[in-house]
């Protein structure tokens, strides 16, 4: 759980070895330390066909997690493996990318998976395999920065593995504003090293990411028409395309919908394609595998359980050969009406079969789509507990209290040390349900006027107090 | 305030900085303590094995260590030498020798090895001594002695500049163990850098207060060693018995700060269960997160401060295994309650790994310890801790962290079992059952020659 007061980095004495905590501040030294720890060098295994050869290539860029669950920003340009400064690619398929390992130059190391890529801006998203076992240091991205020629950012990369991937401090400079409403800068001294690094603003605040214009063949629409090389993307240009692209993924784990009308089934999937199925002697050729089946669902309700693979849905098979495929049919059921009743066929390994009937219901709301309260005397901002935050703590969908959407850092609240993401049960003898208990709890406490408010609260299994000192006093909080 | 504790303090100080400096000048003193101490210092070059690729990767890297008796024995950190495949060490004399690794203890990170009893008596080379670090002062000179940046024999010299430093918990080892629960550190301003690690940090009377570790990135001379007291502590127990036991309760402390009052205990009086781990001893024991826990085996313990925490822990972990621990909590509500603990043994923090090369993964076992760090169901099956790019496995996408259950509809119960799969059906395309938390899915390992390698 984050600890709002540890400002060290403390690193094994061993070379290329280390280990790191949290900070933020303005001064270079401190937005060094801190930025530091949010980015890492891109290892990854590019795969493709030259010349009639099949070849394996190595790449490196750079990374930024920008979540606290692990999702990580990246240049698009990994996938263009023979891309010379010209911007012309010599020919052939985009390559296959996997093995993608991050190393952050305090040691740490984790291995990731694409989640999607944008062709227009270039840019790819990155999830780390291993689910954090505490909130991961992040960007903060900051909107609404008005940037004018002249403003000069901040940036960072890493060195090689040689010089222990000591991250390298730079600045580079708008040197004009290429498309309104500001949302692309041309920036001078920014080279393709940069790609992927994200720039801050003099408060150590992120507010865009260095991208290259696309030039491919594969871009559709161009950023900005005839100019190659590395620009500046303001956070603005691609928060939607983020937030677009974490729905698509919560769509396969959650079947997250989008409206209030979504159908929900409550499991988990993944494919069963055809050298799977005929490893297993299914009749079928394939279909899907539910890999979890939520507690309380209508899937839970219908006996569906892990390692059920179903191949009909309703009378038609279910034709899943990849992972990709798996969010179209999660989205197929998505746009099913709340209170279908639909038919599964299920097959056993061997090739028994049965149907099961589910009840489809309407889908529960999302951390996208979740309610939020502000408390102002606490500088506090938290969200209801949906079910995808509590799954993805690993925590029973119906675990009580609300979630820390965000904390002012010099807030009363923000100095007690809770952080984004923690979940607050308790609030000194209030119990914290939901969004009411919460609000009743801080209306109770602004009432009362305590000297010190205690805040119980968990990430994932872990628990911790959290106080904070209120100065009932100060009418400016 | 009272004048009493502050005159004390004084007092001692008076006592123990002169008594070093006085009667000769620092630089006689500097000369005395390393010709003391150089001969005990050795450079270790460690191979390790990595298996985080799918596939056992040899890598080599630095550190310092030190000798502490006529046996060969040498300290030195975990995260030098834990796990080594083959070590060699670089005498003071710049004689080259090989080691072997005698005990290891990811928790505190340390590690001892040895080197033949007939070399240190080949060479003359004379040990180093501990000395007791808990009457070390601020201020008192020290010296930093190892291999930075792989430069053998270097010596640095500073003060030390705080004696009980607290570095947060949940720190790791690259190999992914926690460690650094059990001791609080003593920071210095010798400087400590990358190759340091493992090397002695000694007082002007050459002997050893504590073993230098860590440093602050991105800062200049703030270093951390490990305290003496701990060092010998660990080191006798790896030496005599191969290995550190410690009883396990499943419990993370906060200090009580100034919050008594929202406890309902005086100032001073117990610690406050901050989280219980489910399913360890002290749930089975009904200890709550918010309970204040006044005694433990019938000995008040408290903390009021994070310093006291390292303490606290060391505490619980020297229970003999599997006693029966009276302790009393004040539970808000309903005051004071006595309870009875039974600890279990902590063990290992990581199982022993192996590569399935033909399916293109490596697994290690699960031990206890892994069922709570990795929050996994229970310690069946075996857990990937790396799949080769491009194997059969990848191509299957297996991914890292993931449980294996089993092989072609053979459960795996453990390491063995699953080696015992592998031998059998190693040649063959296979099906895992593997599970992550919740979920459970199928895995297809085929056989791939193109993409094989």
């Amino acid at each position: 759980m984050r600890r709002a007061t540890v400002l060290i980095l403390v690193a094994l004495m061993l070379p290329g070895a280390a280990q790191a905590r949290r900070n933020k501040a303005q001064p270079v030294p401190k937005f060094y330390a801190e930025a530091s720890q949010t980015l890492a060098t891109v290892e990854f295994v590019q795969e493709f066909v030259a010349g009639g050869q099949r070849q394996q290539t190595r790449g490196y860029t750079d990374g930024a997690v920008i979540s606290e669950d692990g999702l990580i920003l990246i240049s698009g340009r990994v996938r263009f493996p023979q891309r010379g400064g010209s911007g012309r690619i010599s020919g052939g398929s985009l390559p296959e990318l996997s093995g993608f390992v991050l190393h952050f130059s305090d040691g740490r190391e984790h291995q990731a998976e694409v989640v999607g890529f944008d062709d227009d801006m270039n840019l790819g998203l990155l999830r780390i395999s291993d689910p954090p076992s505490e909130p991961m240091p992040h960007l903060n991205w900051r909107t609404g920065f008005e940037v004018d020629v002249g403003t000069s950012l901040r940036t960072l990369t890493l060195y090689t593995e040689a010089f222990d991937r000591k991250p390298v401090y730079s600045t580079v400079m708008v040197n004009a504003l290429l498309e309104k409403p500001q949302e692309v800068w041309s920036l001078s001294g920014a080279s393709s090293n940069l790609l992927g690094a994200p720039l801050w603003d003099s408060k150590g605040r992120a507010v865009g990411v260095v991208a290259e214009v696309p030039m491919s063949p594969w871009a559709g629409r161009q950023v900005v028409p005839d100019l190659s090389g590395p620009v500046g993307l303001s956070y603005e240009r691609f928060a939607v395309w983020i937030a677009q692209t974490l729905e698509g993924e919560t769509a396969v784990a959650e079947e997250d919908p989008e409206d209030a009308d979504a159908a929900w089934l409550g499991v988990m999937f993944q494919p069963v394609n055809r050298e799977l199925a005929e490893h297993l002697k299914l009749s079928s050729g394939g279909g899907v595998v539910v890999s979890r089946v939520v507690a309380g669902s209508p899937a839970a309700a219908a006996g569906l359980k892990s390692l059920d693979i179903l191949v009909e849905l309703s009378g038609e098979r279910i034709d899943v050969e990849e992972e990709a495929d798996t969010a179209s049919f999660a989205q197929a059921i998505r746009e099913l009406k709340p209170g279908t009743t639909v038919e599964f066929v299920r097959e056993a390994p061997g090739g028994a079969r049965d149907v099961v009937p589910v009840t489809l219901v309407q889908a529960p709301r999302s951390e996208l789509h979740a309610q939020r309260r502000t408390n102002k005397a606490f500088a506090l901002t938290v969200r209801e507990a949906t079910m995808d935050t509590l799954l993805g703590q690993r925590l029973d969908p119906t675990t009580p209290g609300v979630v820390v959407d965000g904390a002012e850092r010099a807030g009363w609240a923000g100095l007690s040390g809770l952080g984004v993401g923690v979940i607050i049960q308790r609030i000194n003898d209030h119990e914290v349900t939901d969004l009411d208990s919460f609000e009743k709890a801080m209306d109770a406490i602004e009432a009362e006027k305590p000297e010190k408010v205690l805040f119980f609260a968990r990430f994932g299994r872990r628990t911790r107090f959290f106080v904070a000192e209120p100065d009932w006093e100060d009418e400016s909080p | 305030m009272s004048a009493n504790p502050l005159r004390s303090l004084l007092l001692v100080a008076l006592l123990a900085i002169p008594q070093q400096a006085s009667g000769k000048d620092l630089q006689t003193s500097i000369l005395q303590a390393q010709d003391q101490a150089l001969s005990a210092l050795v450079n270790i070059q460690p191979i390790t094995e990595s298996f985080t690729r799918g596939e056992a990767r040899k890598q080599a890297s630095v550190g310092s260590g030190f000798l502490i008796d006529d046996q060969g024995h040498i300290v030195t950190n975990y995260h030098v030498a834990g796990r080594a495949k083959q070590l060699m060490v670089t005498l003071s004399n710049k004689e080259r020798v090989e080691a072997e690794l005698v005990g290891e203890d990811p928790l505190t990170d340390l590690a001892i090895i040895k080197i033949p009893t007939e070399t240190v008596e080949e060479f003359g080379l004379v040990p180093l001594a501990f000395t007791t670090s808990s009457t070390l002062h601020v201020g008192q000179f020290v010296l930093a002695l190892g291999s930075p940046l792989a430069l053998a024999r270097t010596m640095t010299f500073g003060i030390v500049s705080n004696t009980e430093r607290y570095l947060a918990d949940g720190m790791s080892l690259p190999t992914g163990e926690r460690t650094g629960e059990f001791n609080t550190w003593i920071q210095t301003d010798a400087a400590i850098n990358p190759g340091n690690s493992g090397g002695p940090l000694i007082n002007l009377s050459g002997q050893v207060v504590g073993v230098n570790a860590r440093g602050a990135m991105f800062a200049d001379n703030i270093g951390f060693a490990i305290p003496a007291d701990t060092a010998r502590r660990v080191a006798h127990d790896l030496i005599e018995i191969g290995e550190v036991q410690r009883s396990y309760v499943g419990v993370r402390f906060q200090p009580l700060k100034d919050w008594e009052g929202l406890f309902e205990v005086t100032k001073g009086e117990g610690v406050l269960v901050a989280s219980v781990e489910e399913g360890g001893p002290a749930a089975a024991a009904g200890l709550n997160a918010g309970d204040i826990l006044l005694t433990y085996g019938g000995e008040e313990v408290g903390a009021r401060f994070d310093e006291e925490l390292p303490g606290l822990y060391q505490l619980l972990a020297e229970t003999e295994v599997g006693a029966e621990v009276p302790l009393t909590v004040m539970r808000r509500g309903q005051g004071r309650l006595d309870l009875k603990l039974k600890t279990v043994n902590t063990g290992r923090l990581q199982g022993d790994r192996f590569e399935a090369e033909h399916w293109g993964f490596a697994v290690k076992g699960i031990t206890e310890q892994m069922v709570f760090d990795l929050d996994l169901q229970d310690n069946t099956g075996v857990v990937v801790e790396g799949v080769r790019t491009g194997g059969p496995a990848h191509r299957g996408k297996l991914r890292r962290g993931t449980v294996v259950r089993s092989v072609e509809g053979q459960s795996v119960a453990d390491l063995a079992g699953f080696q015992a799969l592998y031998e059998k059906l190693g040649d063959s395309p296979v099906v895992l059952i593997v599970q992550r938390h919740e979920s459970q899915w199928y895995v297809l390992v085929e056989k791939n020659g193109e993409n094989g390698q």
